[in-house]
């Protein structure tokens, strides 16, 4: 058990010393830093402000108020963005592994490897991001009347690690893609096309495509369940979405130790 | 021109050496649609509407395509390359070749549009046009589309390039080429139809380059009413030209005050 917690918290230590180390490089250029913190800002906020153009100038989207979908989209910022920070560049990371042959030291080392990938994933500058996501989601929350009780918290944080699991579940099979394809710069691009339907309610979607968003593929888990959970209109999906994605996360972890075990160098 | 022929096989070779990964990125765009195609088809239902900001379902739909093409047919990495080179110091080597760095930005750019053109254009006019015909469409529509997207394509150009010649005087402008895109995009309709935009900032985007490197050429792909006119064409035209020539000037006078002052250490 000691073995346990001594190696965890070597993990943890590692992990802090990475952002430690990071945000002094992020510093080095500090005019481009915080161009980097508007540049993300700007770049996920796309979206949800043709969501809420779209919704002001029409009747809107079954089910949902203007409110509402103003408080899925700060939702959208605020969970993309906390886990951009975390491990945002880790796709990026892996591939450079990949590429130099970084990996193969990597694995020579007495750790486990995803531990030391995801590390390095983390990105001070999609701090933008969250910073605009507590903003939008406190005003909607306080104009919604959002009412917390410890049952919601509690089902708000389980949703939340459905979420990261899921999320990391998808960066894992894009490491396993990446070993067998080697160049998969445009390979990234799919993975953030498909991360695009959990930006938006489930209700837009016709059933068949609502019970895969659910159940197959469960993206509905990243945004708009914990959303839902907050509304308290969550439902039986919930459970089933939060199920699919943990299931996700074993699958992808086995797959990813056979895919290392058959991982030849590629890199110089 | 050998040299250049050369710089092109060269490129597209690079581009085409990984190719199941190249065919797997061929999803990204049907996922793109079946999201879009979601998000309107319930949209126009459940307002109980064909028309929203003068967009019927289909154009409305094939706007984000259309804006894709475009997108495709102008993409360049101009500006990251050049910086890199800039930042890197290997602007030097491209500096004793006996083409300009421009021209072998331009046989770039050649080699990766032309493979964009059979690996994301067609596969994704063939899917849309399959799944919703586009009725709006016939020969004239396409000539006058191609016309003004080769504009856009050359405006871009050398947009992204003298973006790229920045980092002789910023350093690190990595920053100011990713919110450029961002913006580009976001003022010339490339995310969106500009309708949805506040009716004075879409005037005033009348006197900016952005609207005529995405917006006008989707609105003559979608034939829209206005675009029928032969002078609005031409128009349309005359404007991006005479974009064309700023961004040109600019690029020259960037070019020769860098020149001037540059001086290689490497070795």
């Amino acid at each position: 058990m000691m073995n346990f917690i001594r190696k965890h918290l070597y993990y943890i230590n590692y992990f802090f010393s990475s952002v430690l180390m990071q945000v002094k490089q992020s510093m080095m250029y500090r005019n481009n830093f915080f161009i980097m913190i508007f540049v993300s800002l700007l770049g996920v906020s796309t979206g949800p402000i043709f969501q809420f153009l779209l919704f002001s100038q029409t009747r809107g989207y079954p089910g949902w108020t203007l409110d509402q979908i103003v408080f899925l989209q700060g939702m959208v910022l605020l969970i993309t963005g906390v886990y951009a920070t975390l491990v945002g560049s880790a796709k990026e990371v892996f591939i450079r592994y990949c590429h130099l042959g970084e990996l193969d030291r990597l694995l020579l080392k007495p750790v486990y490897s995803l531990y030391f990938i995801f590390a390095e994933g983390f990105t001070i500058t999609n701090i933008g991001s969250v910073a605009a996501g507590i903003v939008i989601v406190a005003i909607s929350a306080i104009r919604l009347n959002i009412n917390l009780t410890p049952v919601t918290v509690l089902l708000f944080i389980a949703c939340l690690l459905a979420s990261f699991l899921f999320s990391l579940a998808l960066d894992i099979l894009f490491f396993c893609i990446t070993v067998f394809f080697i160049d998969t710069n445009r390979i990234i691009f799919v993975f953030t096309a498909l991360r695009r339907f959990s930006n938006y309610p489930l209700e837009l979607f016709s059933l068949a495509g609502q019970i895969l968003l659910v159940t197959i593929l469960p993206l509905s888990i990243i945004v708009y369940f914990p959303t839902q959970v907050l509304l308290n209109q969550s439902g039986l999906f919930l459970y089933i979405a939060a199920g699919s994605s943990v299931l996700w996360f074993v699958l992808v972890i086995f797959l990813w130790n056979i895919t290392i075990k058959r991982y030849v160098n590629a890199g110089g | 021109m050998t040299s250049l022929l050369a710089l092109f096989q060269l490129r597209l070779k690079g581009m085409i050496q990984y190719k199941a990964s190249f065919f797997v990125t061929l999803f990204s765009q049907p996922i793109v649609f079946f999201i879009n195609y979601s998000i309107f088809t319930t949209l126009y239902q459940y307002n109980n509407t064909t028309q929203i900001k003068g967009y019927s379902l289909e154009q409305m739909i094939w706007y984000f395509a259309a804006a894709m093409f475009v997108s495709k047919v102008s993409f360049n990495y101009a500006d990251t390359n050049i910086s890199e080179k800039i930042i890197s110091g290997s602007l030097l080597y491209d500096l004793t070749r006996p083409v300009s760095i421009a021209a072998i930005e331009v046989a770039h750019v050649f080699a990766h549009r032309i493979v964009s053109l059979f690996t994301e254009m067609l596969p994704l006019f063939v899917l849309y046009a399959v799944w919703i015909f586009p009725v709006f469409l016939d020969l004239w529509v396409i000539m006058k589309f191609i016309c003004l997207a080769l504009g856009c394509a050359v405006m871009y150009f050398f947009l992204r390039f003298i973006i790229g010649l920045l980092a002789f005087y910023l350093k690190e402008n990595k920053g100011l080429i990713v919110i450029s895109n961002i913006l580009i995009n976001f003022l010339g309709g490339g995310f969106f139809p500009l309708e949805f935009l506040p009716a004075e900032f879409n005037d005033l985007l009348d006197y900016l380059p952005f609207k005529y490197l995405f917006y006008w050429p989707v609105q003559f792909f979608l034939n829209r009413p206005q675009t029928n006119d032969i002078w609005f064409f031409l128009r349309i035209l005359g404007i991006q030209c005479i974009w064309i020539v700023i961004f040109y000037v600019i690029f020259k006078v960037l070019m020769k005050s860098s020149m001037k002052s540059y001086c290689g250490a490497g070795g």
